[in-house]
């Protein structure tokens, strides 16, 4: 074998790899994303787009070919109803809806994740009239439910067309509002 | 009138009087910026009320029912009025309504309009 005959292997496409008849050695195959041992794809040990690309987007965090790819929050909204005001409200989506039609409501609290779970929630104000009001401390949640608002403001608002981010700070077992406009 | 109070949990209630079981009465810096923050959310509310006040009386000029001159002179008899809602001073205003004797577009309907909003807000917020 000369030097032509090494560079022109390094220049293999995919296709004339698989129509080699001696293809002894571990490369990675191309066309299926998996390694290849001897000619044979190693299932389980390559990059299989089921599990590292579940959402099959180009460009997002599970993306094998961008693994820091466009941040993006998974699953269902969740709306929730605010008939009345709200303690201890259980969410389970990472983002949610509020809807009210009567009048302006309250949130005194919301559960607590578990100790190690840093959960952050988007809220979403979905009532062209009444606004989402989020309670400083309110003695009516549990203490590890609470919110903890800046300036220690009784309540603040959010208006339609507004989104509120809170994340849980186990630190001070509490809720944080990112500053709402 | 109500004051702030907490229980040893942290919890902050703004009550006439101590809630059961264990509330006292906040003091000090807390005192101060709990205040403070209580007459931001006075002043939002105040400037809330005096823009939707303000659409209501020029959704009635535009369509007709009152004239400029008409608006303008309810806007300059009402300005110690607005600017004290305006600024969150619901208390102060509902002494200068009580006072203001009606004139114009603020006639007795609009009068008792005006401090029934103020006392109800007094009613719930002092």
């Amino acid at each position: 074998m000369e030097v032509n005959d090494i560079l022109k292997l390094i220049s293999l496409t995919q296709t004339e790899i698989n129509a080699l008849s001696d293809n002894v050695g571990l490369y990675f195959n191309s066309t299926t994303g998996k390694l290849n041992l001897n000619g044979t794809d190693m299932n389980s040990q390559g990059m299989d787009a089921t599990i590292y690309d579940p959402n099959n987007v180009q460009d997002d965090a599970f993306d094998y070919e961008n693994f820091l790819g466009t941040f993006q929050l998974t699953g269902t909204a969740q709306t929730v109803s605010m008939s009345s005001d709200r303690d201890n409200l259980s969410i389970t989506a990472n983002i949610v809806n509020l809807t009210t039609s009567s009048q302006d409501r309250r949130i005194t609290g919301i559960v607590a994740p578990p100790t190690g779970v840093n959960r952050v929630i988007f809220f979403y104000n979905q009532s062209s009239q009444y606004r989402i009001k989020f309670v400083h401390q309110s003695g009516s949640s549990n203490a590890a439910n609470r919110i903890v608002l800046r300036g220690q403001a009784g309540t603040r608002n959010l208006l339609q067309f507004q989104m509120a981010v809170l994340s849980y700070n186990h630190l001070l077992n509490r809720w944080y509002v990112s500053r709402i406009g | 009138m109500r004051q702030f109070y907490t229980d040893s949990t942290g919890a902050i209630a703004f009550e006439t009087a101590a809630p059961t079981p264990d509330y006292a009465l906040i003091t000090g810096t807390l005192r101060d910026s709990l205040w403070d923050a209580k007459y931001n959310e006075r002043s939002e509310d105040g400037q809330r009320y005096y823009h939707e006040s303000q659409r209501s009386l020029y959704i009635s000029f535009i369509s007709g029912t009152y004239t400029f001159t008409e608006v303008k002179d309810y806007e300059t008899y009402t300005a110690n009025l607005a600017d004290e809602i305006f600024k969150g001073n619901w208390l102060t205003a509902q002494d200068t309504c009580d006072n203001l004797s009606t004139s114009g577009i603020f006639d007795a309907t609009k009068k008792a309009e005006i401090k029934s909003d103020i006392d109800n807000y007094i009613l719930n917020n002092y």
